[in-house]
């Protein structure tokens, strides 16, 4: 072989070097390379030394273990995951408080913590009709029948506008001996009276009725039914 | 993301029966003058058609004489058949003990009923169950 001194016009790179190692290299550099090579001992043991420190190197690393796959992956997919679960997870919550607030109303939520300690029932009466009166009576008296029974609070509140105003006046004695026996009986029960309603009876049938002694005189009745049911009162037409 | 986010929220919600819209309602009636059989089908009839996308749950509760709105005998053929059909499409009736007993022959009516031992404390129940609360 002969001496290293070689009269390449340009210095051989380390960069070549590797790429003439790694078989990255043109046909046309690997050509004259190779020519530089048979010319320059110096330049052929430096090819030599780097690729068996390549080799080396390999042979160092052959052993390690691969990454385990996708875990940069996995990685980031989890915060991805774990929202999803949470926002579906809120749907279900969202549609259980939906079906409960949809069998009670708000004001039956709310009529029910109180009603842990007492029901309060609004019973309003429009119509004169003294059958009808009287069954609606009798029906109260089984309700307070039932809950004084059960041990239960009840409080019950009886309100007339309309013609049914006169049921609650000295002018039916059936009713108005019903009325004096309930309320001597249960101090859960009251009856309230339009005073609205009496005003036009006076002013357009010029009738002045006598409120029984057991019965308030209210401002109006239908404002007293709105406000009462605001309150979270249970309401029934008698 | 945030499409799909979206998209599993509605998901959530609509696997709730909730959004099957079961509207319960109790009917009370307490009148028994001529006009209330036809009002009472009438107002029925109207809250299946105004409501129809929706379901609906009903529950006829008949107060005192007003029972007597089941008599078959009491009304022109046709409102019996309106009647009828609205019982077949599983509207429930109750009654009170006391009137029932009043009215034997409404017990072989052919109307299953339910019998009941306190109206208002029923009505209440109701209530309290969610049930909305109309009266002719």
């Amino acid at each position: 072989m002969k001496d290293s001194h070689h009269n390449s016009d340009k210095p051989i790179s380390d960069e070549l070097i590797n790429a003439f190692i790694d078989h990255q290299i043109t046909n046309e550099d690997r050509l004259e390379l190779l020519s530089h090579i048979k010319q320059d001992d110096t330049l052929a043991k430096r090819i030599c030394e780097m690729k068996q420190l390549k080799e080396l190197t390999q042979h160092a690393f052959a052993d390690i273990p691969a990454p385990p796959r996708n875990s940069e992956q996995v990685r980031s997919a989890f915060p991805r995951l774990a929202a999803a679960i949470a926002i579906f997870s809120l749907g279900l919550l969202l549609g259980i408080v939906g079906i409960y607030s949809s069998q009670h109303s708000p004001a039956s939520l709310l009529a029910s913590a109180a009603q842990q300690v007492q029901t309060r029932v609004l019973v309003h009466l429009t119509s004169a009709d003294p059958a009808s009166a009287l069954n609606t009576l009798a029906n109260l008296q089984q309700l307070l029948d039932e809950y004084q029974h059960n041990q239960q609070s009840v409080m019950v509140e009886v309100i007339a506008n309309g013609d049914a105003v006169q049921l609650l006046s000295s002018t039916s004695p059936a009713i108005a001996q019903r009325i004096a026996e309930l309320t001597s009986q249960y101090d859960n029960l009251s009856f309230a009276a339009c005073k609205n309603t009496i005003d036009q009876m006076r002013i357009t049938r010029g009738l002045n009725l006598e409120l029984l002694p057991q019965v308030k005189l209210i401002d109006s009745g239908v404002v007293q039914v709105i406000q009462r049911q605001r309150d979270g009162w249970t309401y029934i037409r008698g | 993301m945030a499409k799909n986010l979206l998209s599993l929220l509605l998901l959530g919600l609509l696997v709730n029966p909730v959004f099957a819209a079961t509207e319960r309602i109790v009917y009370h009636v307490h009148h028994t003058d001529d006009g209330s059989f036809r009002r009472v089908i009438s107002n029925l009839e109207n809250l299946q058609q105004g409501m129809s996308d929706q379901q609906l749950e009903i529950k006829l509760l008949l107060q005192g004489n007003s029972i007597q709105l089941l008599d078959p005998k009491r009304h022109a053929s046709a409102l019996q058949q309106r009647f009828n059909t609205l019982l077949a499409s599983g509207i429930g009736v109750e009654v009170e003990r006391e009137y029932l007993n009043k009215n034997p022959q409404l017990k072989n009516a052919g109307v299953q009923l339910q019998v009941l031992d306190s109206l208002f404390g029923r009505i209440i129940e109701l209530q309290n169950q969610g049930y909305l609360y109309i009266t002719p």
